[in-house]
């Protein structure tokens, strides 16, 4: 059996936060789409997203991989709950699964496969959908046993607990559940799962009567630390004596200080320090420095509105929503953000007391934006990975410079040639905060 | 000036030589003109007149030959070879290629893949769609799609002229019918003709530039697909340019003793339209490996000259050169094939191998080839 993730048309509306990252490797509990099928089929899955994130995130034998003289299982990279997934496997050859017009799922034979990858590959799923539908059974999941499915960027935020508490199945196969004598570790409920060489220092509180908690081996929990369920906490993650409350997520070689509340941390990335994180989305490598806070909140209790790159400003209808920081973005201390912000790949903020709500991928300052120049961004990159004992790959590279030169168009017209004192000419990047701000608002 | 500078750009492919030359005449021409001493006008006169005429000779020739070598090629545009290759690269969108064949001949044709914006070969109704992908993956081959004309496989039966029946992938390991040939293929389940095409597929076929036949075996790689009612539709109603790539040799069981002309026949037979044109491999092959051939029942499939029907000129032909139309198709000669060495070994003997030399299509040849003609045609 073939097993492939792919993306399908709603890619767009997740664009700022999947501008370097297919949509299958967005956290949501414990796992990522593509882990959690992974998990629960016992077989490696294959990647089928855009492009430009084929390189490093498709197999490396492109489409050759993609067939074997076995079924294939396709499974839709937007839906966060697989139960439907062992009941697909079972179904014979050429069968479809739908919810709400969506194609979720299918096991088809290669030759089927090879009418409908084409499409999938554009990440055309309705034309593959309407495809099979004339040469598979089609199977209709309805009420309760359609899957939860990402949509916009917040439905990883409203999804994240009750994920996590879907995942109870997956993970507590997996982890252990804690027993300790240590009156230094205090416990509350019973679902607590500790994987082997997680090192618990008291006195800290484990509260899982809201839910469960999972801590993979490897993390380090620090003294004085408070984690409330349901939660996550990845392999070699460090909690730096930090309170982590309910619906929390947080992906593997974190460090993690300061308030955390109904956040998704993707991996790789820092938060060491005070300040508050809450109803969030961190990408790989993000940096947040010491007491940057984000509101969640309106004054007004109004839903918090977001503009999503190529579609304009819209209204999330949720009352509690953070801030998506999308991967390696790296804020300064100090900086308030407010509900709903949405910082692009790679940006770098620092030296304001707001940062701006909408800030496009590869921007560089505070009160002065530019365009930050991808080959200091690759040199950064790779001096931060190295800290983390990741390489810098050359397709991830080239992933980067790809994201870096199609969100170039969205830094509008940053770019301006200065004139250097020598007389030379340079290219530069610079652009006002309003000039941004304009430009964000001519796009929404 | 946006116009000028765009255009003069266009030459920037050959600037260098360009460059070069131009410094060659005006060198050549200043020593012929000192050697000889002409005396046309005072020295400075002289001197300014023949940097002015030198210059605006040179300007024209380089503003006339940014027109005319860089222009990009349609039917329009006589071009002599030399102007082709520019031309051919400056000609836009690359075609859409759909290649129907199966097979080593298929992947032969793969390295074709890199030269298209698109090429989507359809692979015959009996084989597994996963084993090209292999293959591809294998040889790294780029920008290729390979997908199947029905939803499932279908069996193809091959029915010979002694009434031997036989499913046709299995008729070249047959060493008792290889004196024969096939006379009917067909699918073993009638109903399968009905097959819907995939939409893919149909897509593929009505948006293509050119549909090319082969290489690869006539019965088991070329003609399967004409089985199914809506592909044959598909590919006999598309506009595309239907180009078939003979076999080199015939093939023992399959098409014993056929010619060019015959080839085209039985594509004509089961499809319901004769390719607009047909390569066939002019390369005569030596003594030794047509005595091994001919031992497997096997003989080169040449152009001969009693299959001469009718006379076509091709657009861009120099000189009027008139081509062969057999059944309506445009025949035409080309180096195609490479001799090359094949080591094989027997199931009797599997671990003693010999080394026989063997044609085969050239993948750099039949791709050269054929891009010329879908540029010229």
């Amino acid at each position: 059996m073939t097993l492939i993730v792919f993306e399908d048309e709603h890619w767009r509306n997740l664009a700022v936060i999947t501008q370097a990252r297919p949509v299958f490797e967005l956290r949501c509990g414990g796992y990522t789409v593509r882990e959690r099928a992974a998990a629960m089929t016992g077989m490696a899955a294959l990647g089928m997203a855009r492009a430009h994130l084929m390189g490093y995130y498709g197999p490396p034998g492109g489409l050759a991989a993609m067939y074997s003289g076995e079924p294939t299982v396709l499974v839709n990279g937007r839906c966060l709950g697989l139960d439907w997934l062992p009941r697909l496997l079972a179904e014979p050859v050429n069968t479809v699964y739908l919810a709400d017009g969506d194609l979720i799922g299918a096991r088809l034979t290669p030759a089927l496969t090879s009418a409908v990858l084409y499409y999938l590959r554009d990440q055309q799923a309705a034309d593959a959908r309407d495809e099979l539908a004339r040469f598979a059974r089609v199977v209709e999941l309805c009420g309760a046993d359609a899957p939860a499915r990402i949509v916009y960027p917040w439905d990883l935020i409203g999804q994240s607990g009750e994920q996590i508490v879907r995942d109870l199945p997956l993970l507590s196969a997996r982890l252990p559940a804690y027993v300790s004598n240590d009156p230094s570790v205090v416990l509350r409920g019973t679902s607590i799962f500790v994987g082997p060489g997680a090192r618990l220092d008291g006195p800290l509180v484990l509260d899982a009567r809201d839910g469960p908690i999972f801590i993979e081996g490897g993390a380090h929990i620090e003294p004085f630390s408070f984690i409330q369920g349901p939660a996550y906490i990845g392999a070699g993650t460090l909690i730096a004596s930090a309170r982590i409350r309910g619906e929390t997520s947080i992906g593997p070689v974190c460090r993690i200080g300061g308030e955390v509340e109904a956040s998704i941390v993707q991996g790789y990335a820092n938060k060491h320090h005070d300040g508050f994180l809450g109803h969030s989305w961190l990408g790989e490598w993000v940096n947040i420095g010491a007491m940057t806070t984000n509101s969640d909140l309106k004054n007004n209790y109004g839903s918090v509105r977001m503009a999503l790159d190529g579609i304009g400003q819209l209204d999330s209808g949720v009352l509690k929503l953070g801030c998506f920081l999308a991967d390696h973005v790296k804020l300064g201390i100090g900086l308030h953000l407010n509900g709903g912000t949405v910082i692009g790949t790679a940006s770098n903020i620092f030296g304001v007391h707001s940062a701006p709500k909408t800030v496009p991928a590869f921007t560089w300052g505070g009160e002065v934006f530019r365009e930050y120049r991808i080959d200091t961004m690759i040199s950064v990159t790779r001096t931060v990975m190295g800290r983390r004992k990741r390489e810098l790959s050359p397709a991830y590279e080239a992933l980067l410079r790809a994201v870096f030169d199609m969100t170039r168009p969205s830094r509008g017209d940053m770019s301006v040639r200065l004139q250097m004192s020598d007389g030379r000419i340079r290219d530069d990047h610079l652009a006002t905060l309003g000039a941004e701000k304009d430009s964000s608002l001519r796009s929404a | 000036m946006r116009t000028i500078s765009r255009r003069l750009a266009r030459i920037g492919y050959i600037i260098v030589p360009l460059a070069l030359s131009a410094v060659g005449i005006a060198t050549l021409l200043f020593g012929v003109v000192s050697l000889l001493a002409i005396q046309i006008a005072p020295l400075v006169w002289r001197d300014a007149l023949l940097t002015l005429g030198g210059f605006a000779a040179l300007s024209s020739g380089i503003w006339q030959l940014s027109g005319r070598v860089m222009q990009p090629i349609n039917q329009n545009t006589p071009s002599p070879d030399g102007e082709l290759v520019y031309g051919f690269l400056q000609s836009g969108k690359p075609p859409q290629v759909v290649v129907l064949s199966g097979g080593a001949g298929m992947l032969v044709l793969s390295s074709l893949g890199g030269h298209v914006s698109r090429m989507t070969c359809i692979v015959p109704v009996q084989d597994p769609v996963e084993y090209y992908y292999r293959a591809a993956g294998l040889f790294n081959f780029q920008n290729v799609y390979y997908v199947t004309p029905a939803p499932a496989p279908l069996e193809v039966v091959a029915t010979l002229d002694n009434g031997t029946v036989a499913d046709v992938r299995h008729l070249a390991l047959n060493q008792q019918i290889a004196e024969h040939h096939v006379a009917r293929l067909a699918l073993r389940d009638p109903a399968g003709a009905v097959t819907p095409l995939p939409r893919l597929v149909a897509e593929t076929i009505r948006d293509a530039d050119a549909i090319i036949l082969g290489p690869g075996s006539l019965f088991e790689s070329v003609i399967p697909n004409m089985l199914i009612d809506a592909f044959r539709e598909a590919v006999s109603t598309s506009a595309a340019r239907k180009l078939y790539i003979c076999n080199l040799m015939t093939e023992p069981g399959r098409t014993t003793g056929f010619s060019v002309a015959d080839h085209i026949r039985e594509i004509k037979r089961y499809a319901g339209f004769a390719p607009d044109y047909v390569l066939v491999n002019a390369q005569r092959i030596n003594s030794d490996v047509h005595r091994l051939y001919a031992a497997a029942h096997q003989s080169p499939v040449y152009l001969s000259p009693e299959e001469y029907e009718e006379t076509a000129v091709l657009p861009g032909d120099r000189d009027g050169q008139r081509r062969l139309v057999i059944e309506g198709s445009v025949v035409i000669e080309a180096d195609l094939a490479s001799s090359v060495i094949q080591y094989t070994a027997t199931l009797d003997n599997p671990d003693q191998s010999r080394a026989v030399h063997v044609l085969r299509h050239d993948a750099d040849k039949l791709t050269a080839t054929v891009l010329e003609l879908l540029r010229r045609t």
